[in-house]
């Protein structure tokens, strides 16, 4: 394909670039790091800490690599049950690490599944409230 | 003889013109509706100067149908041809960047963010300052909670 010139020659811009000044293009690049890394990344200024910390990247990084995206309900689901951080680094970081980065739907709902079991088991060891469902964790028969 | 392919025109912030196929042009969400609306005037890409606009067309020429092959060999070809388009300048990586989030190049804006985040990976806190530049602009004491421990562990 030819290009024709016109005008001057481009020239570099002069003002230096700075991730901060877009936060966007900034989380896309978080949203691609492993959790290790984004912990690192958390740590180099107060721009991209809050970044870091924030559910949404961590969101991202859990379902990444997972087609279809899971439905849209999901996400309440892990808010109220932790938060996507403690979905990565409980149970999908090491589904990720065990299959040598293969991610399944198969895989998801495993991981999805372990995060409702834990999150059932604290709430049964923490507090001796009743819970909905905290009869899983605090299972007596019952003599009919 | 076949039929001459659609071109379409775009100039950059800095004047130059550039010739694109209809197909390639297409690719780009932002100016997809003018294209299609059979606009053929030349578009004007206020954001974008001329090196970074032969660059987005070079690597969008390069993998128009070329990425969906399943043909391993060309796959392997491409993969090592990007390795060679993305060695640049990091002025130039966050240029390619911003063009390809403006013009909405799905396939290049990921791969040039992964290319950034790839740098990230396996680095110090102050290797990846000194790479981005970014000063650092905690307080003693949150310099001090951080490194203290590891936050993202926290509280699992």
């Amino acid at each position: 394909m030819v290009h024709h010139r016109r005008g001057p020659p481009s020239k570099r811009p002069t003002a230096t670039f700075s991730l901060n000044d877009h936060v966007d293009i900034l989380a896309e690049i978080l949203t691609r790091l492993d959790g290790r890394s984004l912990g690192v990344a958390a740590c180099v200024c107060r721009a991209w800490r809050a970044l870091s910390r924030s559910d949404a990247v961590w969101e991202r990084l859990c379902f990444r690599n997972v087609s279809p995206p899971p439905p849209l309900g999901t996400r309440h689901v892990v808010l109220a049950l932790g938060g996507h951080r403690k979905l990565y680094m409980m149970c999908v970081r090491p589904l990720l690490l065990g299959g040598r980065g293969m991610w399944s739907r198969e895989g998801l709902q495993l991981s999805l599944s372990l995060f409702c079991v834990d999150y059932y088991e604290r709430v049964g060891t923490a507090s001796s409230s009743c819970s909905s469902l905290s009869f899983l964790c605090n299972f007596k028969p019952v003599n009919v | 003889m076949s039929s001459k392919k659609k071109v379409i025109t775009l100039r950059s912030s800095d004047g130059e013109i550039f010739e694109v196929e209809e197909a390639v042009a297409l690719e780009w969400l932002t100016i997809k509706p003018l294209v299609e609306s059979g606009c053929t005037d030349a578009i004007p890409l206020p954001q974008v100067t001329g090196n970074i606009l032969a660059k987005v067309i070079e690597y969008c020429k390069k993998h128009i149908g070329a990425s969906e092959s399943e043909d391993r060999k060309i796959l392997y070809e491409l993969e090592s041809w990007d390795a060679d388009f993305i060695k640049v300048d990091q002025g130039t990586l966050f240029d390619l960047i911003r063009a390809a989030d403006y013009l909405t190049i799905k396939t290049l804006f990921e791969f040039t963010c992964q290319t950034v985040a790839d740098t990230i990976k396996h680095k110090t806190i102050e290797e990846v300052r000194h790479i981005f530049r970014e000063s650092n602009d905690f307080t003693p004491e949150e310099e001090k909670e951080i490194r203290g421990k590891s936050w993202w562990l926290q509280g699992l």
